[in-house]
């Protein structure tokens, strides 16, 4: 790959608790090329949120970066003044979030907002052209009637309407890259694929890159180029999209989509993941994932080492010891209780 | 045949919402004429999205909120307005929520307690039994909610929905806020007390690929009116109905990779305050014709126990769902349809 747009490299992130800093995001890399979406899958509390946080300067009182490097377009940011951020922010990185209603201000209008974000980056633009372009991106993202729909407040809008308004106006400064935090979470099945229709449209013709984080991985399968499997604080597995469906290298990524149950197969019985996610204040030594882990039953290397990314295939990698054996056929794993 | 565990018939809900001007009130179909009937030992999975009148069918049956018309049988019994204790015990609820439905300042062992003390039922082995037989120890009946997990939240949820051995639970959305690898383990759970007591469940959810996993027989909700019932292999593995269809087309897989073969409907649900006249899915529907605006389909059999209410129902297996889609659908991702309007 050449240069990537953006590059992240071991990625610590700790947050202030009552017993000395957590390390909330833990030694985590990735990098997303010119016109690529990559998904980030993980369960809560994985750290997928917090480290695109950390990428775009918003990480909340009490957290700071301690590590790491963060790289857009070749020019570090993870300690880049302040304003350099704001001028990235909503320019040529945006976010979108999961909840368009807590996200737009309930007594502005829609156009309003919208504009805003144009004038933020460029702030001699004249009324009637901020006017026009807004309608502009409100069409483009498939809002019908944009020049009255712009007229109206947040909650005059449907729940696809509002994460549709939330597109827009990430894309109003043709943004190089679009980090998409659980966009359609809140959303039905049938808005949903209307949303992801729209998400990926805005790409294509933008020539953007977008970072897609999720925990439904039938949502990741479908749009995503490359995934990231994470798991406490780090990446347990990472891949081109086809490869890692195909021969999932980590035990944590063969459980997750063991236990989805399909429409296509009929279960006895789900084959869950025993126990929980550890407390990020008090991970298991060695491989955070070893007490829940079907491989990793009694092998001493499991609670001793911390395993790294290694590469399994083409772009693909695990951090497993046994990362072979994970591809290949699982052992039957005792049924969780 | 034993009776049903639960039946409810013709089952409708008004909610009287105030008019924007202030002046007046008008009235919203939440529910419409809803009937099903769940054998004991079985599952009904509902369907639907959010909206639809799914939760406030749910809320119906277990008593919370009073039906405007219609019937709710528990064991071939009517169940009065005014329910009695016992028809108040058989019929209990988990909500979607395990953050926000147990009380933070109780103890464990103190919130499945507490039905067995309002009833005069309680005594603590009781409740250690419970804990055990939803795959808690006894012990953590000491420790507040706050100490647990979501997945065991659930449990204890759960675990209090059975204190008062019921025969029907009515699961709204259950495991719909856990993790899949904890969902999985609910999901088991709930399988495995159904065979060892026998519970129907009502299970309200808009996840299809854990609904079809749970349930015998699936009902499909839209606008307040179930628009397809029957077996799940018929419902979910050739639906009839043109929003099954769609539905089940737009569901992310992990195993089926290939967007093209998706329905996309137009447009977002209707305000329920003005449902459409005739058939309510008229105005997102692929199929629509004149005859949709003016004769309500009713839910008529397609095959046995397989029910849809569409005048051009067709049940059509669900790999083959692509090829119902309008023609003039775009094939390619990037030129989505909003570029020509």
């Amino acid at each position: 790959m050449s240069e990537a747009l953006l590059s992240v490299r071991d990625l610590v992130v700790e947050f202030d608790g009552p017993r000395g800093p957590v390390r909330v995001v833990d030694g985590v890399s990735f990098d997303v090329g010119a016109g690529e979406v990559l998904g980030i899958v993980g369960e809560s509390g994985s750290g997928k949120s917090v480290s695109l946080l950390a990428v775009m300067g918003l990480l909340p009182a009490g957290a700071r970066i301690a590590g790491g490097e963060i790289r857009f377009d070749g020019q570090r940011i993870d300690n880049a003044p302040e304003a350099t951020l704001r001028a990235l922010r909503g320019g040529a990185v945006s976010m979108i979030f999961q909840d368009p209603m807590t996200s737009l201000n309930p007594v502005l209008r829609i156009g309003t907002q919208i504009g805003e974000a144009i004038r933020l980056h460029a702030p001699r633009t004249p009324k009637p052209e901020v006017r026009e372009r807004v309608e502009a991106l409100l069409a483009s993202v498939g809002v019908p009637d944009p020049a009255s729909r712009a007229r109206q407040f947040p909650h005059e809008f449907s729940g696809g309407m509002r994460q549709r308004a939330m597109i827009a106006m990430a894309i109003a400064n043709g943004p190089r890259l679009l980090i998409a935090d659980e966009p359609t979470t809140a959303l039905d099945v049938t808005i949903q694929a209307q949303v992801m229709d729209v998400l990926e449209g805005v790409c294509a013709r933008n020539h953007a890159s977008m970072i897609l984080v999720t925990h439904d991985l039938g949502l990741v399968a479908e749009t995503a180029d490359r995934i990231a499997v994470m798991y406490s604080g780090r990446v347990a597995e990472t891949g081109p999209t086809d490869a890692l469906f195909a021969r999932p290298s980590h035990p944590y990524t063969r459980g997750l989509l063991d236990s989805l149950p399909t429409l296509d197969a009929d279960h006895d019985e789900l084959r869950s993941i025993p126990g929980q996610p550890p407390d990020m204040a008090a991970r298991p030594p060695g491989c955070a994932f070893h007490p829940r882990c079907a491989l990793g039953q009694g092998r001493p290397a499991c609670s001793r080492e911390r395993p790294d990314l290694r590469t399994v295939g083409t772009g693909h990698a695990a951090a497993c010891h046994y990362a072979e054996e994970a591809a290949g056929d699982a052992p039957p794993r005792e049924a969780a209780q | 045949m034993r009776a049903p565990a639960l039946e409810v018939a013709g089952l409708s809900k008004e909610f009287h919402v105030r008019k924007p001007s202030g002046w007046g009130r008008r009235a919203l179909r939440a529910v419409d004429d809803v009937s099903f009937a769940i054998p004991p030992g079985r599952t009904l999975g509902l369907v639907g999205e959010s909206g639809c009148g799914k939760s406030t069918l749910g809320r119906m049956i277990v008593g919370l909120i009073p039906p405007t018309g219609g019937k709710i049988r528990l064991g071939g019994e009517t169940v009065r307005a005014n329910r009695s204790a016992a028809e108040r015990r058989g019929i209990q609820m988990v909500f979607q929520d395990p953050y926000a439905s147990l009380d933070p300042r109780m103890t464990i062992h103190d919130v499945v307690a507490e039905p067995l003390r309002i009833n005069g039922l309680y005594s603590a082995g009781k409740v250690d039994r419970l804990l055990t037989q939803v795959g808690l120890s006894p012990e953590a009946g000491q420790r507040r909610p706050a100490q647990f997990s979501g997945g065991q939240r659930q449990r204890v949820a759960i675990a209090r929905a059975l204190a008062l051995d019921p025969q029907v639970l009515i699961l709204d959305e259950a495991v719909s806020a856990l993790d899949v690898s904890i969902q999985a383990q609910i999901v088991n759970l709930l399988r495995r007390l159904q065979r060892d007591l026998g519970l129907s469940y009502l299970f309200i959810s808009h996840d299809l690929s854990v609904v079809r996993h749970i349930s015998h027989e699936v009902a499909v909700m839209y606008l307040g009116r179930i628009v397809e019932s029957g077996p799940r292999e018929a419902v979910l593995g050739a639906p009839g109905h043109p929003y099954t269809q769609a539905l089940l087309s737009a569901v992310p897989s992990v195993h089926r990779r290939d967007r093209s073969r998706r329905i996309v409907l137009e447009g977002d649900l209707p305000n329920p305050l003005d449902r459409p006249s005739a058939c309510v899915f008229r105005g997102r529907c692929f199929k629509a014709a004149p005859r949709c605006a003016n004769e309500t389909p009713a839910l008529a059999a397609l095959d046995g126990h397989h029910r849809a209410a569409c005048h051009f129902a067709e049940p059509t297996p669900r790999e083959r769902l692509a090829t119902l889609a309008p023609a003039d659908r775009p094939q390619e991702k990037t030129a989505s349809k909003e570029d020509h309007t």
